[in-house]
């Protein structure tokens, strides 16, 4: 697969102290990618970090290459350019990310206007048009419609259709069903998925919720404490994890259908980004953990094919390929 | 099956509500002819999306919010009117937890204090006995007497809301309301305080009224579940059977948009249509604008809630008794 997205040792920290501890992430074109971590483990950070969205007080560094060319940094103009025209992004609350004062037909129009220079008739036309995409009733009507007029589903999916204004290649979901009820977080993401077959676009959905990043996504990276902790298919991912980390956020998963089973809890809690332990991160809370835990940071390391793991247990792992003797234990 | 801690029988919540400063009166009903009883040591999980009534539900049975119809007993005697003396006494045996933990709590006091005032306003003890039972009840939440000393914000969101839980049962209470109380915290401290609850449920032997709109969450925790759907009971039954063989459509929809990590998203019933608006309530079934089965008795006439046989109950016209399932009208 073609590369489209490519982030190197991406790294943030606010005031001196570091959220963000060199995150290598790829997305092919027109794939899913998934991101899932517990709050502040730096998934919507690296997001927000790529494209430039970050306070002044963050510092940055490393390289996002957009094809080949590095966008960390660049010039206004250029991201301007490359915001909302090749990679897009949508939030967790939607009636906040829009302007309350304007119709809808403003705000699609705006980004109509910036990104694909239409202007006039054709504004209405295809406004109308991408509201009809995403299922929005009565389209013509609703468009001289404020926000306050629409409900949580809907101001999403005009999120969505403000986000497909300027054709991107890459649309970032950031939460995007995590204050929706059950039954509508079924319908944004059937239609996220429609969108992302029609227009071939790739994606990165950043959740809490391992299962709606499983149902939707190819492949799917763990993050915890700033760092990448595994990557892997995301059918792999929930049958058999590798990480420590990952294992735990499955078991703590309440199980739907067949016996109750004890929840496997993750004593402890996410470590402050002021003090840090020392190597890997979870180690305070891993049952796994040994005196080579605390020396050194383990690296993401290959542990199979388009799997990578960063945790000691890597070299046991690549010798026994299911890894079974990790969850016995 | 011993006699019900609690019963509500028939109970409505009606609101009225203008829409903008010179709209109409709209009556909003939040809460409709919902009938339910909870056993001694039994809980109760009730499920539902935003607007459905379950909030609602809970504050009603903790006599928290006027009747407009029905009655609620506890304990088999019907409720005491609200704020006078016998109302306060019966209010220490039942407690709720919310789920902002950090909301709940005096910011600017320490936890071991807030765990103790119960204690103090329902004059439970001597000074002694309270100091004392404050330390149990930390270490049986599994908080430390060093927790204790600490304030809210010194505190994880997971260890908050059992220094809350742990102020719940100061009164030792015979009923405990839990409105979505583990929704805002992180999965793996969300399991932390879903043991302490289902490890509290064997040791005391708690009857619970348990709230919230995460199926794997509810299933944990109770035997027996009542799915709501704007202001009404829509399905009623046990947690298990309900969940894998569900009957109403709109059950069905819900648990099968639960997402499931691994299976893929291709047998996910999508509803279409927005989510329900209480102030403007369909006539007859208000789920007939988005079932895909409904018929044109649906759109006239509200399902009674009837008993299926085996502890199940559903108000669906296409369910009919022994059968568990709906006719096949789509």
């Amino acid at each position: 697969m073609e590369t489209l997205v490519a982030i190197e040792n991406l790294a943030v920290s606010f005031d001196g102290v570091g959220v963000l501890h060199g995150i290598d992430l790829t997305v092919g074109r027109g794939e899913a990618v998934g991101l899932v971590g517990e709050s502040g483990s730096g998934k919507s950070v690296t997001w927000l970090a790529a494209l430039g969205l970050l306070p002044k007080k963050a510092t940055v560094s490393g390289r996002v290459l957009l094809e080949g060319r590095d966008i960390l940094g660049a010039a206004e103009a250029t991201l301007d350019r490359v915001r909302g025209g090749r990679i897009a992004m949508i939030f967790q609350d939607p009636a906040s990310a829009l302007n309350p004062v304007l119709t809808i037909r403003r705000q699609i129009g705006e980004a109509l206007a910036l990104h694909r220079g239409l202007s006039g008739y054709s504004i209405n036309v295809e406004a109308k048009r991408l509201l009809d995409l995403v299922g929005m009733p009565d389209a013509e009507r609703r468009l001289s419609a404020y926000p306050h007029e629409f409900s949580g589903g809907q101001n999403q999916r005009i999120m969505i259709a403000m986000a497909l204004a300027g054709e991107p290649d890459l649309l970032v979901a950031d939460e995007p069903t995590t204050a929706l009820d059950a039954t509508i977080q079924a319908q944004i993401l059937e239609l996220i998925a429609l969108v992302r077959r029609e227009m071939g676009m790739a994606l990165v959905l950043i959740s809490h919720d391992l299962g709606v990043v499983s149902q939707t996504c190819d492949r799917v990276a763990v993050m915890y404490a700033g760092r990448i902790v595994e990557e892997a298919p995301a059918a792999q991912l929930f049958d058999d994890p590798a990480h420590p980390y990952a294992r735990g956020l499955i078991g703590a998963l309440p199980p739907i259908a067949g016996p109750r089973r004890r929840l496997v809890a993750i004593p402890g809690t996410v470590p402050d980004p002021k003090a840090m332990p020392a190597g890997c991160a979870f180690s305070p809370r891993c049952l796994h953990s040994t005196s080579a835990c605390s020396a050194a940071v383990p690296p993401l390391e290959t542990i199979g094919a388009e799997r990578r793991m960063a945790c000691v247990l890597a070299a046991h792992r690549t010798m026994e390929p299911n890894g079974r003797e990790l969850v016995n234990a | 099956m011993n006699a019900p801690l609690l019963t509500a029988r028939n109970i409505g919540r009606r609101y009225s509500m203008r829409r903008g400063v010179f709209g109409k009166q709209v009556e909003v009903r939040a809460v409709d002819d919902v009938t339910l009883t909870i056993a001694r040591g039994e809980t109760l999980g009730l499920v539902g999306e935003s607007g459905s009534g379950k909030s609602t539900t809970g504050r009603i049975v903790l006599g928290m919010e006027p009747l407009d119809a029905g009655t609620v007993t506890f304990d088999g005697k019907s409720f005491p009117e609200i704020g006078s003396p016998e109302w306060r006494r019966m209010r220490a045996r039942m407690q709720m937890i919310f789920q902002d933990p950090l909301g709940a709590l005096d910011r600017r006091l320490a936890i071991a204090p807030q765990v103790r005032e119960p204690m103090d306003i329902h004059r439970i003890g001597t000074d002694k006995e309270r100091d004392d039972r404050v330390l149990e009840l930390l270490e049986s939440v599994g908080l430390s007497a060093d927790h204790g000393r600490r304030y809210p914000h010194e505190l994880s969101g997971g260890q908050r809301q059992r220094a809350v839980l742990a102020r719940a049962l100061a009164t030792k209470p015979d009923l405990l309301v839990c409105d979505e109380p583990v929704s805002a915290l992180d999965v793996s401290i969300q399991a932390q305080v879903v043991n302490q609850l289902v490890d509290l449920q064997a040791e005391l032997g708690l009857t619970m009224l348990f709230i919230s709109h995460d199926l794997r969450v509810v299933r944990q925790v109770s035997r027996r579940v009542a799915v709501m759907y704007l202001g009404r009971i829509v399905e009623e039954g046990d947690a298990d059977d309900l969940f894998a063989t569900p009957v109403h459509p709109y059950t069905k929809a819900l648990v099968s948009a639960a997402p499931m990590p691994g299976k893929p998203a291709g047998e996910r019933i999508v509803l279409t249509g927005d989510p329900p608006n209480p102030a403007d309530r369909p006539n007859g079934c208000s789920f007939h604008p988005r079932c895909a089965v409904a018929i044109a008795r649906c759109k006239s006439e509200t399902p009674a809630l009837v008993d299926l046989g085996a502890g199940r109950h559903a108000a669906c016209h296409l369910a009919s008794p022994g059968s568990n399932s709906i006719a096949e009208a789509a």
